[in-house]
């Protein structure tokens, strides 16, 4: 991954934080970067732990839980998880 | 119109669906009268005790009575202040002495609750540039006492040694310290962390700190009932260990002790340990007394693990999913909450009290009935667990499956 252009490695990320939340998109909301996930997607405390040990495993890293809390939107979660992956792998 | 309350909505919606049609409420029982450690008049019912934590049965300890009433007698009812301030006694020294001892550390403070003994340590010792790496099925009291602390928060996966690593590794490279948190028994499931192999990744790199929670093995695990660390012989290797009077040694308070040189200064920065009362003389001097019946209750945990294997293996030959290993929390999977919520309240009816836990408060979502054992459980009163059990599931039309033969013990 990290002999990709970032431009590349971003899009990977956004694929896979996409990916990964559609299993979890029990609203069936279209996700987009404003989807909220407390109003939109119903997501609880519960919910969002779940979800986010599965986007652990997906890319292979770890999301402190310190930046959930600012975390409200996907697309603010697509940006905090691309710096994790380039912090992690490089 | 917003009321103040109307954030709490679906707590009330959750809270009225399973109280229902005036229903006892799960979460509000009240014991009228405490007949013994494993007895209590419960809505006029005599009832048996299966979740109660108190593992070894000391909280009618003769001796632990006497030690509570001469110090109740001697020093008051409480001492109306902060460890720091006017709140520390010689029986608190006292305490911290007896802990050292022990448990073989050189240092040991005490908190007023065991909760507060987590959020104390968890929220102070490790700071803005370093690492806590805790088991994702850790207790709510650690969730909280990392939440209010500054460090980096990332859990690993319940007793994964080899996703543990997989973490450090990644963390290898930053500056900043790293502190794993574990527990010795899980509280839910009732299950062991692999403290081995935890210790074995650990070792492999720098600047790791290894902190276990004893509240449910103090007095259970271990030859002296020093918990998970002296069954598997890794003591030395525990750095900090956290601990509760309010189970294994059937009063109140927590403790942490460690032998790491500058442990002490943590009773200038912790705010739990600063800003709230300590505790009162008859609760230090029965938590001390039990300390010492806890090292020599040999017999007693003998007992406790029979009763534990007793009603494990009866449960188990019922056909019911048990949550963990043989250990004195006996967890029963529910299929879902409903039924949860109608299984505890048959065994309520039929004098049986267990602890039901429901998510988010359980791993995986779990509805269970959580039985723990008591050293002073007779063997009647755990075969009267097993049987109230089997005649609610009749009742609710829910035997898992057909009864085995014969139940197979281990």
């Amino acid at each position: 991954m990290s002999a990709e252009p970032s431009d590349g490695a971003s899009q990977d990320v956004r694929a896979a934080v996409l990916e990964v939340l559609q299993t979890f998109n029990k609203t069936g909301v279209t996700l987009q970067d404003g989807t909220r996930f407390t109003e939109d997607l119903n997501f609880d405390s519960l919910l969002v732990m779940e979800f986010i040990a599965a986007l652990e495993d997906r890319l292979d890293i770890s999301v402190p839980l310190n930046v959930l809390p600012d975390i409200e939107t996907v697309g603010q979660l697509v940006v905090a998880t691309e710096q994790i992956v380039r912090e992690e792998h490089g | 119109m917003a009321d103040l309350f109307d954030r709490f909505e679906s707590l009330r919606a959750r809270r009225d669906g399973l109280v229902g049609d005036g229903g006892h409420d799960p979460f509000q029982v009240e014991m009228d009268e405490v007949l013994s450690q494993t007895e209590a008049m419960i809505e006029g019912r005599r009832t048996i005790l299966a979740g109660t934590n108190n593992y070894l049965g000391l909280t009618f300890a003769p001796e632990s009575l006497k030690a509570a009433h001469d110090a109740l007698d001697a020093a008051g009812t409480g001492t109306t202040g902060s460890r720091v301030a006017n709140g520390t006694y010689s029986g608190h020294k006292a305490l911290e002495h007896a802990l050292c001892s022990f448990l073989g550390k050189e240092h040991a403070i005490v908190f007023s609750t065991g909760y507060l003994a987590n959020l104390s340590v968890l929220s102070t010792l490790v700071g803005p540039d370093d690492y806590i790496l805790m088991d994702a099925d850790c207790h709510a009291s650690i969730y909280d006492g990392v939440r209010m602390g500054d460090a980096q928060i990332i859990r690993f996966k319940h007793n994964d040694a080899a996703d543990l690593d997989k973490r450090l590794a990644r963390l290898a490279k930053k500056p900043g310290n790293k502190l794993i948190v574990i527990e010795g028994i899980y509280s839910m499931l009732g299950d062991k962390a692999p403290l081995d192999e935890i210790v074995a990744v650990k070792k492999k790199y720098d600047d790791v700190y290894l902190l276990s929670d004893e509240a449910h093995s103090l007095g259970v695990l271990g030859r002296y009932g020093r918990g998970l660390p002296e069954e598997v012989d890794l003591e030395d290797d525990v750095d900090f260990i956290v601990g509760t009077f309010s189970k294994s040694v059937g009063t109140v308070g927590g403790f942490c002790v460690s032998s790491h040189p500058q442990f002490d200064l943590l009773r200038l920065a912790c705010r739990p340990y600063i800003f709230t009362a300590s505790l009162p003389p008859s609760v230090v001097a029965s938590a001390k007394t039990s300390l010492e019946l806890v090292e020599k209750g040999g017999a007693l945990r003998k007992r406790l693990m029979r009763n534990a294997e007793r009603l494990h293996s009866g449960l188990s030959a019922l056909g019911f999913t048990l949550g963990g290993d043989v250990s004195p929390v006996v967890a029963v999977v529910a299929p879902d909450v409903e039924i949860g919520v109608a299984f505890w309240r048959g065994l309520i009816d039929g004098g049986i009290y267990v602890n039901l836990a429901l998510p988010p408060a359980t791993p995986q979502n779990f509805t269970l009935l959580r039985c723990s054992l008591c050293a002073a459980h007779t063997t009647e009163q755990v075969d009267r667990i097993i049987e109230v059990f089997a005649e609610v599931a009749d009742t609710l039309g829910m035997l898992p499956k057909q009864p085995k033969k014969k139940a197979a013990l281990g």
